[in-house]
C-alpha cells in the first residue's frame, strides 16, 4: 500500500497515449475487464443505432395519419416491438454493464473481476443474441411489444417473436451472470481499507442494479420458457381458450420487469452521483442516503409492479400497487435533493459531462412525475396504453438512462482512450438532443391525454399537428447522435491529451494512467479515504500527487479555466 | 513491467494471483448467488403448478388416484431415495477429501453421479407412464388431464435437466479428482459443486411433496 | 511479478515523472501541499491498519465442516457421522410423508403437515450440507432473501382469480 512514494517535483505532462490496441483487440476473446468493458460499450451502441432507425421509420410513418411508410399495420408492429426489444435489452442494460464493467474494479483499485473467464462468457452471449433479434424481423417479425403480451405473442405474431424471446432469454443469463460477477467482485476485492460506505457512489448503484438483476431476471427467464413453450411445443400456459391464463404472464412479466426499470437507471443515478460532485468540486450531499436509496429503490421495486395491470387487475388489489408506486417515488426524491445540494453552491463546470447529467436532472424529473401520476388509479385509466405513457417511460428511459450514459461517455472517455472529446462538438450535440428530445416527447403528453392510443400507425387526423412536431424533434434528436459518433471518431485521432486525472476527480479509476495498463495499477493503488473530500487541503495534495505520478493534461480540459495545478490549489478551499 | 504502458495480454493473467481461501470465497458465493436466481426460475414453473392445484384440486386427485398402481407413486418414491442418497454420498465425498482422503472423494462422487443416472433414467421411465396414461405436454383434448401435463412436466422436467447437468458436473469432479486437483485444503470445486447438487436435491423435496403427495 | 509490483514507481526506467523531470531532484523542501498528503496518508495508513484484520477475518475463518466420526443429538453421542445422520433424518421423514398421503386417511391438518416435514427435509439439506450453519451469513441472506420474495409472490398469484 506505502509502496507509491510521491516523487517531489515539478508537474511533467503525460506523452501522447503510445497505439497499445489494436481494433482487432477487440474482436477477440478477451478476459480483461476493459476490453470486454469496451465491447460491451461499443457492441451495445450499434444496437443503439439500430433501434433508432427503427425509431425514426416509426416517427416517419407517423408524421401523417395514414398509412404511408408501411404498408400494413403488422409491419409498423414489428417496427415499434424490435424498437423496444433492441432499445431495452441490447442498448441500456448492456451499456451500463459496459461501464460497470470497466469502472467497478478501477473504482475499487482491483485488477480484474472476480471470474474474468465469466465476464467474458456473459459478454459473448449479446452479439448471438442481438443476431437472433434482428434475424427475427426477418421470418415474421415480432408484433407483441416488447411487452410481448400473450395472446399477441403466442397465437398472432409469427416465427420471429420464438427468435426473440429466445434473444431476450440469452441476454437474460448474460447480465445474471455479469451482475453475479458484479456482486462478487464488490464485496470480496474491495482494497484493504475500503469499506462499503468508502466505494464511489457508482459502485453502490451497480451493486444494487446487480441485486436487482440476479433476483429479478430469472422471472421473467422463467415466463420466457413458457412462453416458448407455448409457442413451439403446444402447451397452452397463455391460452385462456384452453386451461391457460393470460395474466400469469402479465404477472410474471412485470415481476421482472419493474425491476429492471430500475436496472436501467441505477446505474445512470450512479453516474450522475460521480459527475456531478467532480464537476461541481463539492462532496456529495448525503452520501449514506444517497447509497441507501439505491437499495431502498431495488427493494420496494418488487412491490410496485402490477401498476402496469391497473386496467387488468380486480379493482380490490389496486390500491396496494399504488401505494406502492407512490413510495418509491420516496428514495428517488432522495437523490434528486441530493444531487440538488450537491450541485448548490458549487464551483459549477459545464463540461459536456455536466451537461447531460443536468439534463438527466430536469428531464428525470419530469418523468418521474408522471410516473406518480400513472401511480393513480383514476389517472391511469384514463391514459392507459396511451401516448401518455410512451411519453412517461421516454422521459425515465431517454432523459434518464441515455443521458447520464451520454454524460457517462464525456466523463469517462478519458480514462478509456487516453484523449478528451470535443467539448465544443460534446456542446452542440447536447443542446440538439436535449431540444430534440424534449419537443420530440413533451407533446406525447399532451396527443395521450387527448386519447391517442400507443401502437398505432393510423391516428386521427385531429393529432397531427403534435405529431409533426414530435416526428421532425425526433429527427433532429435522431441526428444529434451522429455528432456523438464523429466526436468519438475525431477525438480518438486527434483529441487533446488527457492525463491521468483531467476532470480532478477523487476516486480511484483516475489513479491510474490513461488508458490504464492491463494490470490497472502500477503497484497498490493509494485511495483517498473519502471518494468524493472536494474542497479538502488533502484532496488537493492527493489531486497534485497524482499528477507527479501520472502525469497531468496536456491543455486544461476547458478552454476559458487556469491550468490544472491552479485549479487544483483553488479547488482546495 | 518495468514499461508503464506495455499493454499485454498474458500480464493480465500473471498480475491477478488470488489466494486459494480468496478463490474458494468467490466462487462459494458466487454459487450462491446463481442458486438464488435458480430459486426464482424454478419458483414461477413451481407457481404456475400451485395455482393449476389451487382452483383444479379435482384434477389433481385423480392424478394422485391414477399413480396408486405400480410403479407410479412408488417409482418416484425410489426415485427420491435415490436423491436423498446422492446428496448424502456428495457430502461424504465432500468429508474425505477434508481428511485427504482422495480415493474416497473419487468413490463417493462416482456414487452421486451413478445414483443420479439412475434417477433421469427412472424419471424417463415414469414420463413414458404417464404419456400412456394420457399426460403429455401439449394440451390434450382426448384426455382427462388436457391441461394438467404441461404444468407437471414443465417443473419437474427442468428439474431432471438440471439432474442431467449435475452428473456430467459430478463426472468432472471425478476426473479432476482423479487428477489430483483436489486436496485436504483446496477442495472449492468440489464444495460448489457440493452446493450445485444439494440445491437440486432441495428442489426435488419441494417438487416431490408438492406434485405427487399435497 | 509482485516483486516490481513493490518497486517505488519513480525507481524504474522510463517511468515518466523520472523521464522529463521539471524541477532539479535536488530540491528537499517539500511544497505544502505534499506535506497534506502525507499528513493524509499517514490516517489513511491508521486507518487501514484499523480495518485490515477485521475485513479478512471473517472471510478466511476456514470453517472445518463435519470430519469428525460421531454427532453428538440430545446430549447422547452416535458413533455415525453428522451427514449421516441428517441422512437418516430425510429417509425418516420421507416415510413419514408417503405415509401421510397414501396409507392413513385425509384430514384437514394432511397437507399443513406434509408441507411442514418437507420444509424440515429442504431446511436440513440446506443447514448442514450446504454449510449454512458455518458459512458466511451473506449466504444465508442470498438464499433468504428469494425465496422470502417468491414465496410472496406465489402468494399473489395464488389469490388473483384466474382464466382469462
Amino acid at each position: 500500500m506505502a509502496s507509491i512514494s510521491v516523487p517531489v517535483g515539478g508537474v511533467p505532462t503525460q506523452a501522447a497515449p503510445r497505439p497499445r490496441l489494436r481494433a482487432s483487440d477487440f474482436l477477440r476473446w478477451s478476459v480483461d475487464h476493459k476490453i470486454i468493458g469496451v465491447q460491451y460499450m461499443v457492441t451495445s451502441f450499434v444496437f443503439f443505432l439500430v433501434g433508432g432507425t427503427l425509431a425514426m421509420l416509426i416517427r416517419w410513418e407517423l408524421l401523417t395519419p395514414n398509412l404511408d411508410l408501411v404498408q400494413t399495420g403488422s409491419q409498423y408492429n414489428s417496427l415499434f416491438s424490435v424498437h423496444g426489444l433492441v432499445m431495452i435489452f441490447l442498448w441500456i442494460i448492456p451499456m451500463f454493464a459496459g461501464f460497470g464493467n470497466y469502472l467497478v474494479p478501477l473504482m475499487l483499485g482491483a485488477k480484474d473481476m472476480a471470474f474474468p473467464w465469466l465476464n467474458a462468457f456473459a459478454f459473448w452471449l449479446i452479439p448471438p443474441a442481438g443476431i437472433l433479434m434482428l434475424g427475427s424481423m426477418l421470418v415474421g417479425a415480432p408484433e407483441a411489444g416488447w411487452t410481448q403480451y400473450p395472446p399477441l405473442s403466442t397465437l398472432f405474431s409469427g416465427d420471429g417473436q420464438t427468435l426473440a424471446a429466445l434473444a431476450v432469454h440469452l441476454l437474460g443469463i448474460s447480465s445474471i451472470l455479469g451482475a453475479i460477477n458484479f456482486i462478487v467482485t464488490i464485496k470480496n476485492m474491495r482494497p484493504a481499507g475500503m469499506s462499503y460506505w468508502q466505494m464511489p457512489l457508482f459502485v453502490w448503484a451497480i451493486l444494487a442494479t446487480s441485486i436487482i438483476v440476479v433476483m429479478a431476471t430469472p422471472f421473467l427467464a422463467g415466463g420466457l420458457t413458457l412462453l416458448i413453450l407455448d409457442r413451439i411445443a403446444g402447451t397452452t400456459f397463455f391460452d385462456a381458450n384452453r386451461g391457460g391464463d393470460v395474466l400469469l404472464w402479465q404477472n410474471v412479466f412485470w415481476f421482472y420487469s419493474h425491476p429492471a426499470v430500475y436496472i436501467m437507471v441505477l446505474p445512470g443515478m450512479g453516474v450522475l452521483s460521480d459527475v456531478l460532485t467532480t464537476h461541481s468540486r463539492k462532496p456529495i450531499f448525503g452520501y449514506k442516503m444517497v447509497a441507501l436509496s439505491s437499495l431502498a429503490i431495488a427493494l420496494v421495486g418488487f412491490t410496485v409492479w402490477a401498476h402496469h395491470m391497473f386496467t387488468s387487475l380486480q379493482p380490490a388489489l389496486r390500491i396496494p400497487f399504488m401505494i406502492t408506486s407512490m413510495i418509491i417515488a420516496v428514495p428517488t426524491g432522495i437523490k434528486i435533493f441530493s444531487w440538488l445540494g450537491t450541485i448548490w453552491g458549487g464551483k459549477i463546470r459545464f463540461t459536456s459531462a455536466m451537461l447531460f447529467s443536468l439534463g438527466f436532472l430536469s428531464m428525470f424529473v419530469i418523468g418521474g412525475i408522471t410516473g406518480v401520476m400513472l401511480a393513480m388509479i383514476p389517472f391511469n385509466l384514463h391514459v392507459h396504453d396511451t401516448y401518455f405513457v410512451v411519453s412517461h417511460l421516454h422521459f425515465v428511459l431517454f432523459g434518464g438512462s441515455v443521458f447520464a450514459i451520454y454524460s457517462g461517455i464525456y466523463h469517462w472517455f478519458p480514462k478509456i482512450t487516453g484523449r478528451m472529446l470535443n467539448e465544443r462538438l460534446g456542446r452542440w450535440h447536447f443542446v440538439l438532443t436535449y431540444l430534440g428530445f424534449f419537443f420530440t416527447f413533451f407533446p406525447m403528453h399532451f396527443i395521450g391525454m387527448l386519447g391517442m392510443p400507443r401502437r398505432v400507425a393510423v391516428y386521427l387526423p385531429e393529432f397531427q399537428g403534435l405529431n409533426t412536431i414530435a416526428s421532425i424533434s425526433s429527427f433532429v434528436l435522431g441526428l444529434s447522435t451522429f455528432l456523438l459518433v464523429i466526436n468519438v471518431i475525431i477525438s480518438l485521432r486527434n483529441g487533446r491529451i488527457a492525463g491521468a486525472n483531467p476532470w480532478r476527480s477523487l476516486t480511484l479509476e483516475w489513479a491510474t494512467t490513461s488508458p490504464p495498463p492491463a494490470t490497472n495499477f502500477i503497484g497498490d493503488p493509494v485511495m483517498f479515504p473519502d471518494p468524493y473530500g472536494y474542497g479538502m487541503p488533502e484532496a488537493a495534495a492527493y489531486l497534485e500527487s497524482i499528477d507527479r505520478q501520472f502525469g497531468a493534461p496536456a491543455r486544461p480540459p476547458v478552454t476559458d479555466k487556469p491550468a490544472p495545478g491552479v485549479t487544483v490549489v483553488e479547488s482546495g478551499d | 513491467m518495468s514499461n508503464v504502458s506495455v499493454y499485454h495480454e498474458t500480464e493480465a493473467h500473471a498480475a491477478h494471483h488470488p489466494s486459494a481461501a480468496e478463490r474458494s470465497d468467490n466462487l462459494k458465493f458466487a454459487t450462491w448467488l446463481y442458486l438464488a436466481s435458480e430459486v426464482v426460475i424454478f419458483a414461477v414453473l413451481i407457481a404456475t403448478y400451485v395455482v393449476f392445484r389451487l382452483h383444479n384440486p379435482e384434477v389433481v386427485a385423480q392424478f394422485h388416484e391414477g399413480i396408486q398402481e405400480w410403479p407410479g407413486i412408488w417409482l418416484v418414491s425410489i426415485n427420491t431415495f435415490l436423491l436423498l442418497s446422492s446428496s448424502w454420498a456428495m457430502v461424504m465425498g465432500l468429508r474425505q477429501i477434508q481428511l485427504g482422503n482422495r480415493q474416497g472423494l473419487i468413490r463417493w462422487i462416482s456414487l452421486t453421479a451413478l445414483l443420479g443416472t439412475i434417477f433421469v433414467i427412472l424419471q424417463y421411465v415414469e414420463y413414458t407412464e404417464l404419456s400412456h396414461k394420457g399426460i403429455t405436454l401439449y394440451y390434450n383434448q382426448d384426455s382427462t388431464f388436457t391441461d394438467y401435463g404441461m404444468r407437471f412436466y414443465a417443473p419437474t422436467a427442468f428439474h431432471g435437466f438440471h439432474v442431467i447437468v449435475g452428473v456430467l458436473w459430478a463426472l468432472y469432479v471425478v476426473f479432476n479428482a482423479r487428477r489430483g486437483r483436489y486436496t485436504a485444503t483446496n477442495y472449492a470445486g468440489v464444495e460448489v459443486f457440493g452446493l450445485y447438487w444439494h440445491f437440486v436435491d432441495v428442489v426435488w423435496i419441494v417438487l416431490f411433496t408438492l406434485i405427487y403427495l399435497v | 511479478m509482485a516483486d516490481t509490483n513493490q518497486t517505488p514507481l519513480e525507481d524504474r526506467p522510463g517511468s515518466p515523472t523520472t523521464d522529463q523531470p521539471l524541477d532539479p531532484p535536488e530540491q528537499t523542501e517539500a511544497p505544502p501541499v505534499v506535506e497534506g498528503f502525507a499528513a493524509a496518508r499517514e490516517s489513511l495508513a491508521a486507518a487501514i491498519e484499523e480495518a485490515a484484520p477485521a475485513a479478512h477475518e471473517d472471510q478466511h475463518a476456514g470453517p472445518t465442516h463435519y470430519v469428525g466420526n460421531t454427532t453428538v443429538l440430545f446430549g447422547r453421542v452416535i458413533p455415525l457421522p453428522v451427514y449421516t445422520v441428517v441422512f437418516i433424518a430425510l429417509g425418516i421423514l420421507t416415510l413419514f410423508e408417503l405415509a401421510l398421503a397414501e396409507v392413513f386417511p385425509r384430514g384437514g391438518l394432511t397437507i399443513p403437515i406434509m408441507l411442514l416435514a418437507s420444509l424440515t427435509k429442504a431446511a436440513l439439506v440446506v443447514w448442514f450440507y450446504m454449510h449454512l450453519n458455518s458459512d458466511s451469513r451473506v449466504f444465508a441472506l442470498t438464499l433468504l432473501i428469494p425465496v422470502v420474495m417468491v414465496l410472496l409472490a406465489t402468494g399473489f398469484l395464488m389469490i388473483v382469480p384466474i382464466g382469462y
